[in-house]
C-alpha cells in the first residue's frame, strides 16, 4: 500500500473549461479518502488523473512518493473499479480476475491462488466459471472489486462502484466495503455524489466543487464545522437551514437578530464573529421542539414526512416580510398536524455562521 | 397479425425468394442438363442429369486454376486488408490526434474513384514494376479499394465498444496492442468477420481489374475465366453455369458458415458490456 498526493493539479480541456483547478490533495497509506461532490464537480476527473488515464495539464502526482505524473496506467500500479465495472464480457469471472495478473507475468500457479483467494473473500467461488451476462448487478460488482483486489496493488481507485445498484444492495456493499478496507489496510481513493456513502466509508471526505476541494476532514469534523455553505448544505440530509442575519453586541453580549427570532449566542461563538449581516444555518436536527416558556420562535407547521424512524416537518416561521422556511427532524412519536402552531428552540451549540458574500464559515 | 395480411406477407416473401434463387436452381439445373436438351427442349425440373459439363470443366479446361488464382488472390487481399484495416481502424476510432476527420474523408474519397478510371494509370505502374500477370499485379490494385471500406466499416464497429474496458484493460496493464488483441478484436469480432466475408465476395467477384492486368490463363481468376469460356463459333452454356456454380460455391459456403457473425454485426454490433 501508498500514499497518493496530487500537488497543485490543474485539468483543462482543449475549449477551455477545467475540471480539476489547482487542486493539492494527499491521503496516507492505508487510508480511504472520499471525494465528494455534484456531477461535475471534477471527482472522476481526478481520479482518472490518479490512474493515468488523463494527464494532468499541470501539477504533480505521486504514488509513495514516486512521481508517476506522465507514466501510463500500466506503470501504475493502481487497480480502479468502474461504475459500470468494465467486466470483459467474452470472458468469464476466473479469466476476468486472472487478466489483471497475466499482464503483469505473474506465474500460473500465483495466479490460480491469488485468484481463489479474492474470490473466497468475496464470495464469488461459486461462480467462477459463469460468464458476466450471467450474473445479476451485486455479482459483477463484486466480481470487479475482486479484480482490483486479486492485483495487489499499491492503491485502490473506486468511482461511485455502487451507483449502479438498488437502494438495499447499496446499503449492504458499502458496509462489506468498510469490513475490505479495514481487512485490507488498503488506500483507497473512492469517488461518490452520494454524501451518506461518504460520511459513513470515509475516514477522511474531500467535498469538491467545479474542479476545487472546498473542505478535507473526518466525516464528523465536515458535518460539525462545515467550511462553507456550499459544504454545509451538501452534507447532512435533509439540507441545512440557511437564514439571513445580523449579528450585534448588545451590552457585552452576541445577540443573532433573524427575521421573527432573536437568540443570544453561546459563548463559543464570541472569541470569533463581528457584527454584520451574516447567514445562520442550523441543522434540522439541530431544531427542537419545545414548550413555549423554552421557545425561541413559534412556528405553523406546513408539512410533515413521516419516514419510519424519525418525522421531519417543514415549518414557516414569521410573516410577512420575515417570513422563512425551516426543516426540522423530530422523534417519529411526534404528534404535529398540518395548520398547527408549533414552538421551535436552536441548539445554542450548533449554531453556524458564514459570511453572507463569500459563504465562509465565521463561526 | 390477422390470417389474411399474414398470407400476403407470406405470398410476398415467396414470390421474392422465386424471384432470387431461380437463377442459382436453373444454373445448377442447367449445369447438369446435356447441352443438347438445353436449347432444344429445355425444362424446369431436370429429366436427365449428366456431370459431363463439370468434368469438362476440370478435365479439358482445367478450371482449378482459376479457382485457385481467385483463392490466392482474394484470400491475400482479404488478409491483408484485415489485419492492416483493424489497426487503421483502431488508431482512428480510439486515439486523438489532429489530423483525424481529413484522414478519414480522404479514406473515403478514394473510393470514390470510378474504377474504370484507374485501370491506365494503375495498368502503366504494374508493368513499370514488371507486375502484369502476377498474383501481386492483382492484389495492390485490389488492396487499394477494399482497404479504404475495411477501415470504414471497423472504424465504425470500434466505436461501439465501451471505453471503459480498454481502460479497465490499460489499468490491469496491458498496453495498446495488446488491448486490441485479448480485449477489442474478440468483442469486435462479429464486425471483423462481416468485414472479412464482404471484402472476400468483393474481390472474389471483381472483373475489370482481373481481365485488365492477367495476360494468360495461369492467371486469370474465376470470373475472367468464364467469362472467356466463349469459343469462336458457339458457347458451351452448359460449361459455363457449371463454372458459375463452382465459383459461387465457396462464397456462398462462407456466407452459410459465418451468417450469424453476419447479422450480430450488421444488426447490433459488437459487444453488451
Amino acid at each position: 500500500m501508498a500514499a497518493i498526493r496530487l500537488d497543485n493539479v490543474t485539468k483543462q480541456y482543449p475549449g477551455g473549461h477545467a475540471a480539476v483547478q489547482d487542486l493539492s490533495l494527499h491521503i496516507a497509506d492505508g487510508e480511504l479518502l472520499v471525494l465528494v461532490g455534484p456531477s461535475g464537480c471534477g471527482k472522476s476527473t481526478v481520479l482518472r488523473i490518479v490512474a493515468g488515464l488523463e494527464t494532468p495539464t499541470r501539477g504533480r502526482v505521486f504514488l509513495d512518493e514516486r512521481e508517476v505524473t506522465t507514466l501510463s496506467p500500466q506503470e501504475r500500479d493502481v487497480a480502479m473499479v468502474f461504475q459500470s465495472y468494465a467486466l470483459y464480457p467474452h470472458m468469464n469471472v476466473r479469466e476476468n480476475l486472472a487478466f489483471g495478473l497475466r499482464m503483469r507475468g505473474v506465474s500460473k500457479a500465483q495466479i490460480v491462488a491469488r485468484v481463489e483467494h479474492s474470490a473466497r473473500i468475496l464470495g464469488i467461488d461459486s461462480f467462477l466459471d459463469r460468464r458476466p451476462a450471467q450474473l445479476s448487478g451485486g455479482q459483477r460488482q463484486r466480481v470487479a472489486l475482486g479484480r482490483a483486489i486479486v492485483r495487489e496493488p499499491q492503491a485502490f481507485l473506486l468511482d461511485e462502484p455502487l451507483s449502479n445498484l438498488d437502494a438495499r444492495l447499496r446499503v449492504e456493499t458499502r458496509a462489506e466495503l468498510a469490513r475490505l478496507h479495514q481487512r485490507l489496510e488498503a488506500t483507497m481513493l473512492y469517488v461518490t455524489h452520494d454524501q451518506e456513502e461518504a460520511m459513513t466509508l470515509g475516514d477522511r471526505i474531500a467535498v469538491m466543487r467545479e474542479g476545487h476541494v472546498q473542505q478535507v476532514a473526518p466525516p464528523m469534523e465536515v458535518y460539525r464545522r462545515p467550511a462553507n455553505v456550499f459544504v454545509a448544505g451538501f452534507i447532512g440530509s435533509p439540507t441545512m437551514n440557511f437564514l439571513p442575519c445580523t449579528l450585534r453586541r448588545d451590552s457585552g453580549k452576541l445577540v443573532l437578530e433573524c427575521p421573527a427570532f432573536t437568540v443570544e449566542l453561546a459563548e463559543s461563538h464570541t472569541a470569533e464573529a463581528r457584527s454584520g449581516t451574516v447567514l445562520l444555518g442550523v441543522r434540522p436536527h439541530d431544531v427542537a421542539l419545545v414548550t413555549l416558556p423554552q421557545a425561541d420562535v413559534s412556528a405553523r407547521v406546513e408539512v410533515n414526512e413521516p419516514r419510519g424512524s424519525e418525522l421531519v416537518t417543514h415549518v414557516v416561521v414569521g410573516e410577512g416580510m420575515s417570513k422563512s422556511q425551516l426543516t426540522l427532524v423530530a422523534p417519529p412519536e411526534t404528534a404535529s398536524k398540518v395548520g398547527e402552531q408549533v414552538s421551535l428552540r436552536f441548539r445554542r451549540d450548533r449554531l453556524h455562521l458564514f459570511d453572507p458574500d463569500s459563504g465562509e464559515r465565521i463561526s | 397479425m390477422n390470417t389474411q395480411r399474414r398470407y400476403g406477407l407470406l405470398a410476398g416473401v415467396g414470390v421474392f425468394l422465386v424471384i432470387t434463387l431461380f437463377p442459382v436452381y436453373w444454373a445448377i439445373v442447367a449445369s447438369l442438363t446435356p447441352e443438347t436438351r438445353l436449347f432444344a427442349a429445355p425444362s424446369l425440373l431436370p429429366t436427365e442429369i449428366v456431370r459431363d459439363h463439370y468434368y469438362a470443366l476440370f478435365a479439358e479446361r482445367d478450371f482449378w486454376t482459376p479457382i485457385r488464382n481467385s483463392l490466392v488472390v482474394a484470400g491475400t487481399t482479404t488478409f491483408f486488408c484485415v489485419t492492416v484495416g483493424a489497426l487503421c481502424a483502431y488508431a482512428l476510432a480510439r486515439l486523438r490526434f489532429r489530423w483525424k476527420v481529413p484522414i478519414l474523408g480522404f479514406i473515403l474519397a478514394v473510393t470514390m474513384f470510378p474504377q474504370i478510371s484507374l485501370v491506365p494509370p494503375l495498368y502503366l505502374l504494374l508493368r513499370a514494376f514488371h507486375l502484369i500477370n502476377t498474383y501481386p499485379g492483382l492484389i495492390f490494385p485490389y488492396v487499394t479499394f477494399a482497404l479504404p471500406l475495411t477501415v470504414w466499416l471497423l472504424v465504425g464497429f470500434f466505436r461501439q465498444l465501451p471505453h471503459e474496458l480498454e481502460e479497465a484493460a490499460m489499468v490491469d496493464g496491458a498496453g495498446r496492442l495488446r488491448t486490441l488483441w485479448e480485449i477489442i478484436l474478440p468483442l469486435a469480432m462479429p464486425g471483423v468477420a462481416t468485414t472479412a466475408i464482404l471484402t472476400f465476395v468483393y474481390c472474389w467477384n471483381e472483373f475489370l481489374f482481373a481481365f485488365t492486368f492477367t495476360l494468360g490463363p495461369e492467371r486469370y481468376t474465376a470470373p475472367v475465366a468464364i467469362a472467356l469460356f466463349r469459343g469462336q463459333y458457339q458457347v458451351s452454356w452448359g460449361q459455363v453455369l457449371a463454372a458459375a456454380v463452382v465459383a459461387t460455391a465457396p462464397v456462398t459456403l462462407l456466407i452459410l458458415l459465418f451468417q450469424q457473425r453476419i447479422v450480430q454485426g450488421l444488426t447490433a454490433g459488437a459487444v453488451k458490456g
